[in-house]
């Protein structure tokens, strides 16, 4: 265990004190690690590029990560891994902003409900042989996506978030196209990069559904069966109310402030269900594991999310027919 | 479960670099397909910054540079510290203190802050953090490591009304699923942790010294037993000198029976674990090639001649003393 750079960083006083350049060169190895490995991915959606590399570097610098780091770690090595596991967190947190994340998630969704196959990683009409994958260009992909017009982007402005949503049957449509266009299997991968360009979504969609580690499960993974049983129970237990909520616990997303404003509740409502749902997990899981009590929750959060990526397209649906009655031309 | 190197390590490893853990890391890539990709990945591919390097400033949050600069003072309330015990490291405010003793509650990221924290001006530290009320824990001064800076009264005045009752600064905790009830947790046991920290090991008597009075009622008396000098035999039976093995055992064949180390004196641990000799602890564990941790403290207090030392401080109270002593123990050599 030694100390010497994290007994030099903790007694630098003066801005160009050399140990700081010390550990900025742990910074730049693991920002390179990034782009390296392109894990995470740049929030641009582009390849790293040694520009938003460097950005990347700098904002580890400018969010006060570096005396965070140093003044947690116990030794040099355990230095080290926090300096990895805070620009991690950095390009990780301006990837979330982005909401590219939330993008793959509903594309999966629709990709699951439409009429489409799934050959592993990627995604094919039932009519295309899945031997060969695609190999053409993206700007055909792209062609034919724009062939199918986006008519109504509606965006939903909140206290701190842009929600922007195309119509699933636009959805569908749009990867119709691409696939047709494409007469073989496309990767996930390509089909996102496609979705967002034809969205345009600029500035960075921003959605509910960020979580980057998510999968759409129809069952809970990491669970026992006997612990599966449960998830009905409690759905029903904690009810629509506590349900809307759901996505609303992670506190890098959202203070208690917006939570009542997004889901439309007042404060005194938010509180109240909250209390409940709390007393009501408490009961249900509190003989579970940690693991399939976080297994759960996961399960829990996507179930609701894709609940109300529906509802979001049936209201938006029901807007458009108003719309159209009260402002459509003589 | 398998701990996989973090990337910083795998790019280093890669390259050739020398870092601390490089050796448990080749061992792990040597019979980890996983890793051993990821080395490939980097291995195939070029460095993607600028080889220029621009020279680093950073700017330190002013309140934080100026309360390194100045050093540890007596710990107080409102006080901002790091505290650090036998490789756990746990940023605190000070809420109360005592000579011994200090009535804590943890600082952590504003991100994992619940409604029982309280978040504290970004300015203080140049980072986002809060104070978690809900969690104060009496910790004996000994771990305090760092003065970081001070809060405001106010800001005391509302952890201590948020651990009341009084809504805090964060969303509130709905589900113990919530990800900031793991991190809660580990708070907790942090802080756990922390309240037990002590070098004196569990086996020492508190009772050793009076024994040894009762029983040898002069100096030269116990000289003579143990064959030791009369400064030797009045620093042991002062409690500024413990008992080396040989002398234990000869002690416990006198007096029947098997005896552990001597507890020190209050006063003497009380001077050991004052946090302005942190810094000397710190240097004379680097100038012996060890860490600042519980066994070398005990070995330090076990080979320090403090009765030796003291002489060189007369006229100061008896702790004031005995921090001195300590002290120059601790500097000798520097």
């Amino acid at each position: 265990m030694t100390r010497e750079l994290l007994d030099a960083l903790l007694s630098a006083t003066e801005p160009t004190d050399t140990a700081w350049a010390r550990l900025d060169q742990l910074v730049r190895r693991a920002v390179d690690a990034i782009g390296r490995s392109g894990n995470p991915p740049s929030a641009d959606g582009q390849r790293w590029t040694a520009s938003n590399l460097a950005d990347l570097g700098q904002e580890f610098w400018a969010s006060g990560s570096a005396d965070k780091v140093v003044l947690a770690a116990k030794d040099d090595r355990h230095l080290r891994a926090l300096v990895n596991t805070e620009v991690r967190h950095v390009a990780i947190g301006a990837l979330r902003k982005s909401g590219r994340a939330a993008l793959r998630d509903r594309l999966v969704d629709v990709l699951t409900k439409g009429d489409f196959v799934k050959d592993g990683a990627y995604w094919r009409l039932p009519a295309q042989a899945s031997d060969i994958t695609y190999q053409g260009s993206r700007r055909d992909l792209l062609e034919a996506a724009f062939g199918v017009p986006v008519d109504r982007l509606y965006v939903k402005e909140t206290s701190k978030r842009e929600t922007s949503f195309a119509s699933r049957e636009q959805f569908e449509s749009m990867l119709r196209a691409v696939l047709e266009r494409a007469s073989a299997p496309v990767s996930l991968v390509e089909l996102k990069e496609v979705a967002q360009r034809w969205l345009n979504l600029h500035p960075p969609y921003s959605g509910v559904s960020i979580d980057d580690d998510f999968a759409s499960n129809d069952e809970p993974v990491g669970v026992s069966a006997e612990a599966a049983e449960y998830v009905d129970r409690i759905w029903e237990r904690i009810g629509d109310d506590g349900c809307e909520l759901l996505l609303f616990m992670d506190p890098k997303k959202n203070t208690s402030r917006d939570t009542a404003e997004v889901v439309g509740y007042g404060h005194d409502k938010v509180s109240r269900v909250i209390k409940a749902t709390k007393e009501i997990l408490r009961e249900e899981l509190q003989d579970l594991s940690r693991d399939e009590q976080a297994a759960i929750l996961r399960y829990l959060k996507d179930r609701q999310r894709r609940r109300l990526l529906v509802q979001t397209e049936q209201a938006d649906g029901a807007l458009e027919e108003v719309e159209s009655h009260d402002y459509a031309p003589e | 479960m398998t701990m996989h190197p973090n990337e910083l390590d795998l790019l280093d490893h890669t390259t050739g670099e020398a870092f601390p853990g490089d050796a448990e890391v080749a061992a792990h890539v040597a019979t980890c397909a996983q890793c051993a990709a990821l080395v490939q990945a980097f291995a195939t591919s070029d460095p993607m910054l600028d080889e220029q390097q621009p020279e680093v400033v950073y700017h330190r949050a002013t309140p934080l540079t100026e309360a390194l600069v100045a050093g540890s003072p007596q710990p107080a309330a409102g006080q901002l510290w790091r505290a650090e015990w036998d490789g756990l490291v746990q940023l605190l405010l000070v809420l109360a203190a005592t000579d011994t003793t200090t009535e804590t509650v943890p600082v952590i990221e504003a991100e994992a802050a619940d409604d029982t924290c309280v978040e504290i001006d970004r300015a203080l530290l140049g980072w986002r953090a809060a104070l978690l009320a809900a969690e104060a824990a009496t910790l004996p001064i000994r771990v305090l490591d760092l003065f970081l800076g001070m809060v405001d009264d106010e800001v005391v005045a509302r952890v201590h009304r948020v651990a009341d009752g009084e809504v805090g600064d964060g969303d509130p905790i709905v589900s113990p699923l919530d990800e900031r009830w793991g991190h809660r947790v580990q708070i907790h046991e942090n802080l756990a942790a922390l309240a037990e920290a002590t070098w004196v090991p569990h086996t020492a008597e508190p009772g050793l010294v009076d024994l040894l009075r009762s029983t040898w009622s002069r100096p030269k008396l116990l000289a003579d037993d143990l064959g030791i000098t009369p400064g030797q035999a009045t620093a042991i039976l002062a409690g500024e000198r413990p008992l080396n093995d040989d002398q234990r055992r000869e002690v416990g064949h006198r007096l029947g029976r098997e005896i552990g180390p001597a507890a020190p004196p209050d006063d003497v641990v009380w001077a050991i674990d004052h946090p302005t000799l942190r810094p000397s602890w710190r240097a004379k564990a680097r100038r012996a090639g060890r860490q600042d941790s519980p066994a070398f403290r005990w070995e330090t207090y076990s080979n320090s001649n403090f009765a030796l030392a003291a002489r060189t401080t007369g006229g100061l109270s008896n702790r004031e003393r005995l921090l001195a002593m300590v002290k120059q123990v601790l500097d000798d050599g520097a």
